[in-house]
């Protein structure tokens, strides 16, 4: 078997990676094929809490790689999905606990495990950043429509693009959109971040309030059949991953009004 | 085998074994993480360095001994198995002579050329009583625990030059190694303490103990990482204790029979009055007391019992060297995970509700299980 | 009234537009690690060059750096009135 590995980064931190993480992973794995989550962001481990497994890790990824206990001992199987797994930080211990060959050694044995590998990346560009990237193939960049995120992004894409032999592809994922707010032109919509950016689209996340009920029920939003926003974004994302085809969710049909539609045919540059 | 060990001794001084880690890197990060207390921590400290099989070259151990200097720490003799490593000392020194010339401390080192033995000498022994006391303090002292401070292991003197850490740790059960990134000095445990008075102050409260025995179970006079070890020692058997029934659980801990031992000794307790958080990790060869909470995301780990006066979150584990008798008690239990020798217990997942926790409880093994119930003092 | 200059307002003073305005100038130099004053010493010295050839619309002149894809580009556009003899 040769999985995909695929980093999930940002640069700025807070703006979803874990999150999304999790929600692809979940999605991933309720298609059918097997998926290893592995939490990079050793010294602040959250992937287990989003996943709600973190009353079961025992080992984690610096004890595989400390060969502490084999790779098969320190994988946390998801409670709701066998074919799901997750591979915890350390919690006690930081960064420099680990280095880039041993994560490309890691990775090269998940990849024969699993079909996909999904990395969460730390925050930053530093050591913990350059460990997550190491083994992977592919990227999936996460943003805000935030000057500050699509910054961080950009400067994220240009290491990622550094690093063309390794990183086959990246696209981007903007989080956290709010339709009413780019109506209004109070935020940057999904068009300006894609031109500023230059980037190819993977999905696009509209805030959710659901996404913190979830987070404390430990439970990941795609997960669930519901038709939430975020949710069913995230299950969008996973399909087009696995090379689907799947149409971007039209967040201006989300509320849009009659009210709109008579702007728009006034003044088409706005809306 | 421990990356950095902290060995301390009252008297002695501090010895920072560095012997587990194979490149200079790794020694550098370490002391990083594990030095960097605060720089008037080590003030005053005496403290040698050892290296262990370490290669360096005269460029690379200047650059250990500034690196070490700006943590704040000023070795007084630096131990190296390596020929290698000693010449760059040596020649190391002789540079240095050249721009100063006091640097007699490092040259006693040198003088003696070969590889001297870092020794520890386990000095401190205190009256079992305090020990005792540390436990009854918590609220859960069971006859058990009594039993089990009150078993011996045998003299413990010195460790050979030849030896790892491997062999300092199974010689010395009663030091710690402690890792944790940042912690910060508790005012209360770094005053000196009269070794055979009863202090209260420890407990920033003066709690009495129903023996009538006061708190002094904090190492005297050294300044360690602000954890305290104690290697008590019992010149004479105290009267007011009593022999647990459980004689199995007695030899548990303490293989050697203490009529083996010409001066029987207690295993030794480690108590830390400070809340634990997320990333920190305490590990220590025998008993531990933590004197506040455990956050969640924190780890303690000790070979004897683990007794938490205030809330258990994180993860404990105790008989961590397979110890299947070992207990673990808080007085507010809410742990993500438990684990005692090798079973591990976890706590229930969200979905079915908050951990409720309903006052002091205990966990033990019962058939191989890990089972809490409510501490029952007897 | 309100309602048409909401409806007819430009687009070029709500925070949207600002917010993608300022982005592009600030990606644009983070791309390039660009001195913040070199772009105006570069126009400066172009012009003079420019001048000594031909006289230009000062008014007019536009200079400045643009994106496209990943790339920039510097677009430098002096309308000339006449040459210099």
């Amino acid at each position: 078997m040769t999985g995909r590995v695929i980093v999930v980064t940002s640069g700025k931190g807070g703006v979803g990676k874990t999150t999304a993480s999790a929600n692809i992973g979940l999605a991933l794995a309720a298609s059918g094929p097997s998926v290893a989550l592995v939490d990079m962001d050793i010294g602040l481990r959250n992937l287990d809490i989003l996943m709600g497994l973190e009353n079961r890790v025992v080992y984690n990824l610096v004890d595989v790689v400390e060969e502490k206990c084999k790779l098969r001992q320190a994988l946390v199987k998801d409670k709701r999905l066998p074919n799901l797994n997750l591979l915890p930080a350390a919690q006690t211990r930081d960064k420099t606990a680990v280095n880039a060959d041993q994560m490309k050694k890691l990775t090269e044995e998940l990849k024969g495990m699993f079909d996909y590998v999904l990395i969460d990346s730390p925050a930053g560009i530093e050591s913990g950043f350059q460990n997550a990237i190491a083994g992977a193939e592919e990227a999936v960049v996460i943003c805000t429509p935030e000057m500050s995120a699509v910054r961080d992004a950009d400067r994220v894409i240009g290491l990622l693009e550094a690093r063309k032999d390794e990183i086959s592809q990246y696209r981007l994922i903007i989080n956290r959109i709010r339709p009413h707010m780019v109506k209004s032109n109070d935020m940057m919509s999904v068009q300006d971040v894609l031109e500023i950016l230059s980037v190819k689209l993977l999905g696009v996340v509209p805030e959710d309030d659901q996404v913190i009920v979830s987070t404390n029920k430990g439970e990941p939003l795609s997960g669930s059949s519901d038709n939430q926003k975020a949710g069913q974004a995230y299950r969008n994302i996973a399909k087009r991953l696995q090379g689907e085809e799947v149409p971007f969710l039209n967040l201006d049909a989300m509320d849009a009004t009659w009210f709109t539609k008579v702007v728009k045919f006034f003044n088409p540059a706005r809306v | 085998m421990s990356k950095i060990a902290i060995i301390s001794q009252a008297e002695q001084g501090v010895l920072i074994d560095i012997s587990g880690c194979s490149s200079l890197a790794e020694a550098k990060q370490y002391l990083t993480s594990t030095l960097q207390v605060s720089s008037q921590f080590w003030e005053g400290l005496i403290v040698d360095l050892n290296l262990g099989p370490l290669v360096l070259t005269p460029e690379q151990v200047s650059d250990i001994q500034s690196f070490v200097s700006e943590l704040g720490v000023q070795p007084r003799q630096i131990f190296s198995l390596s020929p290698i490593t000693r010449a760059s000392l040596v020649h190391v020194l002789k540079s240095a002579e050249e721009i100063t010339p006091a640097h007699a401390t490092l040259e006693e080192m040198v003088a003696q050329a070969e590889y001297v033995q870092p020794r520890i000498i386990r000095q401190s022994e205190q009256p079992r009583s305090d020990v005792l006391a540390a436990q009854a303090a918590v609220g859960c002292a069971t006859q058990s625990a009594v039993m089990e401070v009150a078993n011996t292991e045998p003299p413990l003197t010195t460790y050979g030059g030849s030896h790892s850490q491997v062999d300092i740790e199974e010689s010395l059960p009663g030091f710690t190694v402690v890792s944790f990134p940042e912690c910060k000095t508790e005012a209360a445990l770094s005053t000196p303490l009269p070794c055979p008075e009863p202090v209260s102050t420890a407990f920033g409260g003066g709690q009495q103990t129903e023996a009538g025995f006061a708190v002094n179970s904090i190492l005297p006079a050294s300044k360690i990482l602000q954890t305290r070890l104690i290697a008590a020692g019992i010149e004479q058997p105290p009267a007011p204790v009593k022999v647990a029934p459980e004689p199995a659980k007695a030899k548990a801990l303490s293989p050697q029979p203490a009529a083996s031992s010409g001066k029987p000794m207690t295993p030794a307790v480690m108590m830390m009055k400070q809340t634990l958080r997320s990333g920190q990790h305490v590990s220590h060869k025998g008993h531990l007391v933590i004197i506040g909470d455990v956050n969640p995301g924190a780890e303690i780990v000790a070979d004897g019992d683990i007794t938490v006066w205030g809330a258990l979150r994180g993860m404990a584990h105790a008989g961590a060297n397979g110890n299947t008798n070992a207990e673990i008690r808080a007085l507010k239990f809410e742990p993500l995970q438990l684990r005692i020798a090798n079973a591990i217990a976890r706590s229930p997942d969200r979905s079915k509700g908050p951990i409720v926790s309903s006052g002091p409880e205990t966990a033990r093994i019962v058939e191989g299980k890990i089972r809490i119930a409510a501490s029952d003092p007897e | 009234m309100q309602l048409l200059d909401w409806l007819f307002r430009k687009s070029s003073d709500d925070a949207r537009s600002k917010a993608k305005d300022r982005m592009k100038q600030m990606l644009i130099h983070d791309r390039l690690e660009l001195p913040p004053d070199r772009l105006s010493s570069l126009e400066e010295e172009l012009v003079a060059v420019v001048c000594r050839y031909f006289d230009i619309d000062r008014d007019t002149t536009r200079f400045d750096l643009q994106q496209y894809e990943r790339k920039a580009s510097l677009i430098a556009n002096f309308p000339l009135v006449r040459s210099k003899t």
